[in-house]
């Protein structure tokens, strides 16, 4: 009895990843292959046309990354800041704990809530236009749990003797901050960025409904126009999903995506892996 | 920080680069009207550079409920505005220019009209998409469930068409199977089945997409071809609108763009994607 | 003395920042509940019915409701054994360099953004579903339940199999020695040991599906009805898809509008009892 039974254990197991394999190798290769047969250098190159079913995606590519970027700057400073502050100056316990679940759950809140919320907020309630930068504010707002807790993990794992010495050098709370701890919080919060950035490029209902419109969007010269994007460009292209052109530039954009997506989150991971090491 | 500086210079980079910046018209509504708003855009800011067009879609109702926010300077409209809907924003004072006309038809997978199914009664259509019709049999053809397509209660084109088969532009359709939205999503439905029926504007048929004669209740046959729409045949027709608010003023290149689609070429557009020019 | 403003100055900059970082979850709470109030108090109990017919005045989103839970408990009744013995398979069966590519693998398709699998949804499965099962649209909700599942798949895999790794050698040392084999090991042992940590795990999953938008609105067909129970192969509505197809379609004076945010708040609910149950804060890498 115990023999089948541990025939039985190890076969589902053995099932299970073999599924498990077949489903997500699968997937690469169905979007590598379908990809790389969409694109060439002028898919790069050019805007796109005709609904998307023709030309290229540079629009979207320059939109994407526009956007994100300005996401990064507008978090950037504000997540080090509260992770600075919740290190150094939060010394209650129920804070600490209260602040940890406020940022779970803002970490947790879906993206579509995002979207109604910036629809809500930025466009009916502040009375905004479809605008880029708003794009990028909702990024940043979705960002800040991940480089917060980022930053203030990296500053936790600081050693308490160098607090201590610094302490005894005389040095006050500000000028410690300023001269040592600000360029550590940096350091802790890079390798969060690519790995927020990675999250937030792909993201397409925070700002289908404040950022970005169905055509003429360009490159923005303007802080209040509307930017196209590689994530909102493919939403358009899966609802023309018959006609072939449609959907072999929606797979060539989806390549693109995935890529940028990847070089991002790798560079996350192996600086963070690092920063373990180092520490 | 040399990632943040580097970036900061990208961007400023990217706005010095650009001239003074334009002057922008936003545009939002109906999937119907938008091909021809979209390519009398390309043409009309290839002769005015200085002037931005932005074109958002969503159906006609984003097209009233925009104009009334004030977010945009013309919205499309592919059905007649409601007196509801000026009710129920008094102080805006909807003006329509009709840029062209378009019909709705019934629409079947091309399998479907290759098997016989040439014309249908607009009752029928309306027992369909009540559900009372469920199976393809009943009509006489092969046994397969009949796929109903039908599309946000918002959409222009679906109120024209409840209008004219139910008799109520807000009608349920218990029988619908799928609820699409855009023009271009229902006709990618009808062509990837292969039992589908669905409403589409006259513009958007293809070789997949075949339209259905609408027989009335006298046995007369019309089928929907450029010529029964523009005399006012084919019974479920619409003009394609564009609205303005005119208790505001309205700026002098968004008269100038209105003026550009109702001229020569903006109407050799219209005429272009299969749909019926104004003067016709 | 100068130097005490300035660390005044300082300590309140970085203050303002905390909280303006804290506040923010509560800010978009507040934010929806207000803009939901008309719902509450003018449709109030009718938001339970099944009859969405905004027309005739009538906002129940019941059908939404159940599509997101029938959904959702597709997703995890495929995923959640999956995950289960295939992280068991990768912590106990496969040698530890062959899983770091493994591993690996899955991270990338943790990464991808939620719109491709709405392409692969709508290209892919959906035609497929309708060859496999002859029905005449795949846009169901089973499509959505097997899209989700399989965009959860990956994270459950890597978190699982990081509780097994992380349950020492020595345990399983103990047990072979007391004449257990592998698989007793594993039904007696290692299962029972990462019982609390897999619920969280179960939970997150849980949470990230019913917050999926992009790839269930393309596939899961739309209509506002109550579908068979038995018949998950007929098309359905989200909270979610029906959030992201119709916000824009509704005035913002409107009470649709105004339910609509009601449906963005509620599903606020289970991230914020996620956000109390899943306080250990294992969940950000």
């Amino acid at each position: 009895m115990n023999k089948v039974y541990h025939y039985i254990i190890c076969f589902l197991c053995w099932l299970a990843l073999a599924i498990s394999l077949v489903l997500v190798l699968g997937v690469i290769t169905i979007l590598v292959v379908k990809g790389i047969g969409a694109i060439n250098v002028s898919f790069i190159t050019q805007p796109a046309t005709n609904f998307g079913k023709e030309g290229g995606v540079l629009y979207q590519i320059i939109g994407s990354l526009l956007m994100v970027s300005v996401a990064f700057l507008l978090s950037f400073p504000i997540a080090i800041a509260a992770a600075l502050y919740k290190s150094e100056y939060l010394k209650d316990e129920k804070w600490q704990h209260r602040s940890d679940m406020l940022l779970h759950i803002l970490n947790g809140i879906p993206s579509i809530v995002f979207g109604v919320f910036a629809l809500l907020f930025f466009i009916n309630i502040c009375g905004a236009y479809i605008s880029w930068w708003l794009g990028s504010l909702i990024l940043a707002i979705m960002m800040l749990p991940i480089l917060t807790f980022s930053s203030y993990f990296y500053l936790q794992r600081l050693s308490p003797e160098i607090r201590e010495s610094c302490l005894a050098l005389g040095l006050t709370k500000g000028q410690f901050i300023r001269s040592f701890l600000l360029k550590r919080s940096f350091a802790g919060a890079v390798s969060g960025s690519f790995l927020g950035l990675a999250r937030i490029l792909g993201e397409t209902a925070p700002i289908m409904w404040v950022a970005t419109i169905f055509a003429g969007a360009g490159i923005p010269s303007s802080w209040n126009e509307p930017v196209a994007t590689l994530a909102t460009h493919i939403l358009i292209l899966a609802q023309q999903a018959n006609h072939p052109l449609a959907v072999a530039n929606g797979w060539g954009a989806s390549l693109i995506l995935i890529s940028l997506v990847f070089i991002l989150a790798a560079i996350g991971f192996a600086m963070r892996r690092k920063q373990l090491q180092v520490q | 920080m040399l990632l943040s500086r580097f970036l900061l210079l990208l961007i400023c980079l990217f706005f010095s680069s650009c001239k003074s910046p334009k002057q922008v018209i936003r545009i939002a509504g109906s999937s119907t009207v938008l091909p021809v708003i979209e390519k009398a855009a390309t043409a009309y800011t290839k002769l005015h550079p200085h002037i931005s067009i932005q074109i958002n879609t969503g159906g006609s109702g984003i097209g009233v409920n925009q104009i009334a926010l004030n977010k945009i300077d013309i919205g499309m409209i592919s059905r007649d505005i409601s007196q509801e809907e000026i009710n129920a924003f008094p102080q805006v004072d909807f003006k329509t220019i009709i840029v062209g006309k378009d019909a709705v038809v019934p629409v079947v997978s091309n399998e479907i009209y290759e098997q016989g199914l040439t014309e249908i009664s607009l009752t029928t259509i309306g027992q369909i998409y009540q559900g009372y019709i469920k199976n393809w049999e009943e009509l006489g053809i092969n046994n397969s469930e009949i796929l109903v397509i039908d599309k946000e209660a918002s959409r222009g084109t679906r109120q024209v068409f409840m209008q004219a088969i139910l008799g109520d532009k807000d009608a349920r359709a218990q029988g619908a199977g799928l609820v699409l939205g855009h023009n271009n999503e229902v006709q990618t439905a009808i062509a990837q089945s292969d039992q589908a029926i669905g409403m589409l504007s006259f513009a958007w048929l293809n070789q997949e997409v075949k339209a259905l004669a609408i027989k009335d209740e006298q046995g007369k046959v019309t089928h929907a071809n450029l010529e029964t729409i523009k005399q006012g045949d084919f019974p479920i027709i619409r003009s394609l609108g564009l609205l303005i608010d005119h208790n505001k003023p309205v700026r002098p290149e968004v008269a100038d763009f209105l003026e550009y689609l109702l001229s020569t070429a903006g109407q050799s557009i219209v005429s272009e994607l299969q749909y019926i020019p104004v003067n016709a | 003395m100068p130097s005490c403003r300035k660390e005044l100055g300082l300590k309140y900059v970085l203050g303002l920042s905390f909280f303006v970082v804290a506040s923010m979850p509560i800010i978009i709470f507040l934010v929806l509940l207000i803009q939901s109030k008309r719902a509450f108090f003018e449709v109030g109990w009718g938001l339970f019915s099944t009859t969405w017919f905004p027309a005739g005045q009538e906002y129940g989103i019941l059908a939404m409701l159940y599509g997101s839970l029938v959904v959702v408990l597709l997703a995890l009744s495929i995923a959640v054994p999956l995950a289960l013995f295939s992280a068991l398979a990768l912590s106990e069966f496969i040698p530890k360099s062959c899983r770091l590519v493994i591993k690996s693998l899955l991270e990338i398709l943790a990464g991808i953004p939620s719109i491709i699998y709405g392409l692969l949804g709508v290209v892919i499965l959906c035609p497929w579903l309708e060859q496999v099962f002859d029905i005449s649209t795949g846009r169901t909700l089973f499509a959505g339940g097997l899209l989700l599942a399989l965009m959860i798949l990956p994270m459950m895999i890597s978190l699982l199999e990081d509780v097994f790794s992380q349950i020492p050698n020595e345990y399983r040392d103990n047990a072979s020695s007391l004449g257990l084999n592998k698989s007793q090991t594993i039904t007696s042992l290692l299962i029972p040991i990462s019982k609390s940590h897999g619920f969280n795990i179960v939970l997150l999953a849980m949470s990230k599906a019913l917050g999926e938008t992009m790839a269930v609105m393309l596939v899961i067909g739309c209509v506002d009805q109550f579908p068979n129970f038995w018949l998950p192969l007929s098309a359905g509505q989200t909270v979610t898809s029906k959030l992201g197809r119709d916000l824009g379609n509704y005035s913002f004076y409107s009470i649709e509008f105004s339910v609509m945010i009601a449906m963005a708040l509620i599903l606020l609910i289970p991230t914020i009892l996620f956000g109390f149950i899943l306080r250990n804060g294992r969940d950000i890498k």
